[in-house]
This record gives structure tokens, sequence and C-alpha cells, in this order.
């Protein structure tokens, strides 16, 4: 099927016929031919943001999502595994392809309205000040300093309600966690709350999969009913195919709905909000070929660790992820509280027939800790034979060399903590007493045994003040193309140690800033 | 109870069964235990959903969980001696190979095979009374959708 070509002077605009209304491209009879000033790819925490920014400016705004509309209260209804099946990507089965000593990392996003931050645990801490330093002082990026992103983070912050997560919050297994730190490090080293974009959280433990109680204000909850009250529409079900230019301009986006019916949006602003899974694919279907396109991609692979306690520690109540342990950030790596449904804690630890029911009926005894490395990227983006690209990545030799250290230092908290047993994420092992984990030599442990997630792709499509070393400028356009913009993760320039959303909505605010006042 | 219709399920429902198997008992020596299956319906319900997840991602993520089983089944048995097809092991030797296999270099294949079937195993209510799972983390697995839910 080819797009249906028609003047655009013969289009209705958007204001006057869809304004504030969201399509469900799957339910589409028919093609779809839209006119606007700015149309935006994707709908996540970049995307949502951009469109908001725009929209208040006064912009005709169209927002096409390739994920379904799916309401909050629906995916509160859902079971962990129907979410995957409907507000994942690929059922959070995506996976980064391990390079030489480096294990395979499960990738998981978004693809529905609202992208990522729909299954995300809500986290919202600012990137380390170190971190924006080193990008003005060692990637040339002046505006990016701590002082400079501060007013974008306050606006995104406000919009979505971040606020600290109260101690009370913790559950007992945090709270054990937190006991073994200090003995094991000493009194300064103590957890400190987390901030999340919530509103009358009631611990339900489930923010990945949906909240029930709508408590989680995720983008489609927080963001974009702002942007369709100011007349933007939403095309939900559409997959942008390519991006239309005209010579070195941007003049609109094309692609296929749901029901398999084409779409064209025609407008003077594209922005790219796609994530840095799929842009550098899009880009390049586009014509865009810049040499970093798709490469430096970092991930903060991240692995958890368990733990069997005694007593009964309820890691499922309270907030999902309520504290975290920044004294180890200067050495890359940051310890974050979570908690995942059952069915993926038994199926973790160690056991088949009657020893996995034994285990998985001790699931209240287990407490759960993450650890996410603030990692140097590796990664890259490759075309594949389907949708989904195929996505390589090298662990730089640091990361891999502090991977298990890593692994022992979370172990000794939880043994410090007086843990009975500690269920590594290091596959074949089984349950770690301290005695067996003194025998182990874990610097000798291949790469590939190693169970690692992530859930942060980015910089795909990484600023930079240099054309040869980065995809856009320092204002987010794309280098050497007028109209064309990204404003998600894929621009973040290194690795950030820490949960990605709200700098990646800092991020969009600044770049959708700048088009609206034409910097 | 309609048999698996293909032999992925066939095999899905074989590892299940060992993964799942309960304790009846001690045998004689008093060490080794014998295990009984659960029940068939559970079984048919999980592959039955598994087959719908599968239907929902893409075609490498479903050719990835395949690989990932037919290692499983194709390597496990030799773990146990036996040059027989998974399926036809008796359940306590369905119980050891999956063990032995979990602890070997190809235990990631374990993993991932595990990883899913467990996590919709225990969405299934019924978990409440094996194990006394789901009693304790009841705002995690019951929802307003019931079990079945809206696929």
């Amino acid at each position: 099927m080819t797009a249906t070509p028609l003047a655009p002077t013969a289009l209705p605009r958007t204001r006057t016929s869809l304004a504030g209304t969201i399509v469900r491209g799957g339910d589409r009879h028919g093609d779809l031919d839209l006119r606007a000033d700015v149309v935006v790819i994707g709908s996540g925490a970049g995307g949502a943001v951009a469109a908001r920014v725009l929209a208040e400016a006064g912009r005709d705004v169209v927002v096409v999502e390739e994920g379904p509309h799916i309401s909050a209260r629906e995916h509160g209804d859902m079971r962990p595994t129907q979410s995957l099946r409907h507000v994942w990507r690929d059922g959070g089965m995506s996976f980064a392809v391990g390079l030489g000593d480096t294990p395979i990392i499960n990738v998981t996003m978004g693809r529905v309205v609202g992208g990522s931050s729909m299954v995300t645990g809500g986290v919202c801490l600012r990137t380390p000040d170190h971190v924006h330093e080193h990008w003005v002082a060692g990637r040339g990026l002046t505006t990016l300093g701590p002082r400079e992103m501060e007013p974008h983070y306050d606006v995104v912050e406000r919009w979505t309600g971040v606020q600290e997560v109260p101690v009370a919050m913790r559950s007992r297994g945090v709270a054990l966690f937190g006991e073994g730190l200090q003995r094991a490090y000493g009194k300064d080293a103590s957890l400190a709350s987390l901030r999340r974009n919530t509103h009358d959280c009631q611990g339900l433990g489930r923010c990945n999969f949906g909240c029930p109680h709508e408590a989680k204000l995720s983008v489609d909850l927080s963001v974009l009913p702002q942007s369709l009250a100011r007349g933007a529409t939403i095309v939900a079900d559409a997959l942008v195919e390519r991006i239309r230019l005209k010579g070195r301009t941007a003049t609109g986006v094309e692609g296929r709905l749901g029901s398999g019916h084409r779409f064209v949006v025609h407008a003077d602003q594209v922005v790219l909000a796609g994530g840095a899974w799929h842009n550098p694919l899009l880009l390049r279907r586009s014509g865009i070929r810049q040499r970093d396109l798709g490469k430096h991609m970092t991930l903060h692979p991240s692995f958890r660790t368990m733990a069997r306690f005694a007593e009964p520690v309820r890691g499922w109540e309270g907030a999902l992820q309520s504290a975290y342990s920044p004294s180890f950030m200067r050495d890359g790596l940051t310890l974050v509280a979570l908690f995942v449904p059952p069915g993926v804690v038994a199926g973790a630890m160690p056991g088949i027939g009657p020893e996995h029911l034994r285990r998985a009926g001790d699931l209240q005894n287990i407490a759960m800790f993450g650890c996410l490395l603030h990692d140097e990227g590796g990664g890259r983006v490759w075309p594949g034979p389907g949708r989904e690209p195929i996505v390589s990545y090298r662990m730089a030799q640091g990361d891999r060399a502090r991977l298990p250290g890593a692994v022992k230092k979370m172990a000794e908290i939880f043994f410090a903590a007086g843990a009975l047993e500690v269920f590594t994420p290091v596959l074949g092992l089984g349950a770690l007493t301290p005695e067996r984990m003194r025998a182990i030599d874990f610097d000798r442990l291949p790469g590939r045994r190693y169970e690692c997630t992530s859930q942060h792709p980015l910089g795909t499509c990484r600023m930079g003040p240099d054309p040869r070393s980065s995809v856009v400028d320092p204002n987010g356009r794309v280098w050497d193309t007028n109209g064309l913009w990204v404003a998600d993760g894929s621009i973040v320039p290194t690795s950030l140690g820490v949960n990605p959303q709200v700098t990646v909505m800092a991020m969009a605010h600044r770049v959708a800033s700048g088009i609206v006042t034409g910097t | 109870m309609t048999p698996p219709a293909e032999p992925w399920q066939r095999d899905a429902t074989a590892v299940a069964e060992a993964l799942f198997a309960s304790r009846a008992g001690l045998r004689k020596d008093g060490e080794a235990w014998t295990a009984g299956p659960p029940p068939a319906s559970r079984i048919a319900w999980l592959v039955d959903d598994l087959d719908h997840f599968l239907g929902t991602v893409s075609g490498r993520s479903q050719l990835l969980f395949r690989a990932a089983l037919t290692t499983v089944v194709l390597t496990a048995p030799k773990l146990v001696l036996s040059f027989r097809p998974f399926h036809s092991l008796s359940l306590e030797d369905r119980v050891q190979a999956l063990e032995r296999l979990e602890h070997s270099p190809l235990g990631l294949a374990v993993f991932a095979v595990k990883t899913l079937l467990c996590f919709i195993w225990y969405e299934h209510p019924d978990s409440e009374v094996e194990a006394g799972l789901v009693k304790n983390v009841t705002a995690l697995t019951r929802y307003r959708g019931g079990t079945r839910g809206p696929r």
C-alpha cells in the first residue's frame, strides 16, 4: 500500500477536525491525512513533554504513537503478563546481544501512549551535578550545566508531581538492606529516599504493570491531557515508517496505521521522540547519514540480588521503588530498591519441582535490591530482518571489571543484614551462604553467566557541539537538517548513573522550548 | 483434555509438569522424593496462555523462546543418561534432568524458559493454595481483571 498523495492545501487543519482527540489507528477505516505545525513522533516522556510545550505555545501539534492507547485504568486491570503483551515493547523480550565477555541484556521499554513512563517504577532522580559538569567540561555542551538545566527540571517535576517517597513506604526488606549497608560500610552509607512521580500512592507495588489507583503519574496522566486540552491530536497505533525530507528540510511523516491503512502528517517541524532503540533506524530510513547515528548506546546494565531472611520481610509492601544508596555512585554503582512480581521472583530462584515450590513458598521472606552500572556505553543499533532492530552491546572493560565486585558488595550487605542465603544474578550458582560465597572467585566467572537487564537505553543520537561526533546539535536539531529535532533519551550524551525519566523530560522541555523561541 | 497441538506445546507441557511438580512423599531411602504432577487443567491453562503471549511478541522473540525450549528438551535427557525424548521421561527424571541443566553452562536456556513459565503460572489464583504464595501477595496478583482478564 502506498501513501495517498493529497495536496496539503486541501487538508483540514487538525484544530478544526481531530483537535483534542485520540485517534485509534487500529480502528481507523481509510487513510489518514493531516496537517499540523509540528508532528511529534512518540508519546513517551520526551514526546509528551515536547508536545505539551509546543501546544501551550499555540502550535498545532499532532503526536504519532506506534503503540495503542490504553488508559491507566485499563492498565491497572491487567495481570502483569497482560501488561507485557499490550503495553511493553515485544512482550518485554527485547535484548541486546552481548559481544565479547558481555552478558545478554534484556532491555525493556513501553510501546503505548505514554511510552516507557507507563512501565517505570516512577523514579525521578535528577542527573547528578558531576555528570552535567562532565557534559559541559568534557563534551563541550556549555548549556547543559546543572544551573542551566535546573529550570527545565523544575517544570517537568511540577508537571509530573515528583515527590520524595516517605520512609514509611519502605518494605521491611528495604529497611533490612539499609541496616546491612550501615553495618558493612559505616554510618555514612545510609539509604536515601527516592523521588517518584506519584500522587496518593497506596503501595500496591505494581507500578511497572499499571497502578489500579492511577497513583503513578506517567505522562499519559500528567502531561498529555494538557496537550489535548490545547488542541493537540494523538494518533495511536500508528507506526511512522519515514520522515519526509525535501532536500535537507523535514516536511512531515508517513507510515502505517494499525488497521493497515496509510497515514501522512504534513508539518513544517518534526520532533522525533521514538526512543534510543528505534530512532537510528527511522532516521537512517529517512535519509539521515550522520556518522555516529546508532552508536554509543548506553544501557545502565542492571541486576538484582535477592536474599532470604528468617523472618518475613514482605518485599512487595510499600512503594515498589522507595530508596537508593548514593554511597557508591562515584564508583559508578547506584543501588536501588525494587521488587518484581512473585512469578519473576520464583522464576529467578534456583530449583525445579518440589525444590522450586519450597523456595516459592518462602516468598514473604525474600528481600531484593537492584544495582545499576553507570556504564561507558558500547551499544550499537543495527537494522534487523523484521521491525525490531538488532542491538549489540560490548561492555567496556572498566564496567565489566566492576560487575563481580558489585555482586559481592550486594551479597555482603545482605549478609550483614542477617540474610540466611543470597541469590546472586549469576546463573547456576544457586543459593549462597557466606562460606560458599567466599569460596567462589567471582572475577573468573564468564560475563555470559550474569543475568542482566536494562530499562534505560540512551544515547544513540547523542547531542554534541561537533557534527563529526554527534547526531544532534546542542539544541537538539539534527545536524545539517532543517525542521527536524530529537527530544528523548537518545540525545543524552553519556550514561547518567540514575534512572533517566526526569532527565529525558527535562531535555525534551529544553529542546521544545528552543523550538518555540527559535533558538 | 485436549492434547497439545504442536511439538513446542508438548515440550512446554513436559517442562512445566516437572518445574511445578510437588512433593508427594519420600522414597524408601528417605532422601529422595517422589514428585507428583500439578493438575493437568493448570498446565493446560498455562500452555494456552503462553501460546497467547507468544502470539503477541515479534517473530524473533518467539523464535528465541522456542530455541531455548528446544535446547532444554534436547539437552536435559542426556544429563540423566537417557536418549529418550524429554516428554517421555518419568516426572522424577525430568525434574532431575532440569536441575542438572540449570546448574550447567546451558543454565541460561533453563532460566529463559523458567522465567516465562513462572511469570504466567503464578498469576493463576490457585497459586494461593500451592506453597501458600499468594495469600501474602494478594495486591500483586489479584486484580479487578480476574484470572483471565482482558487477554
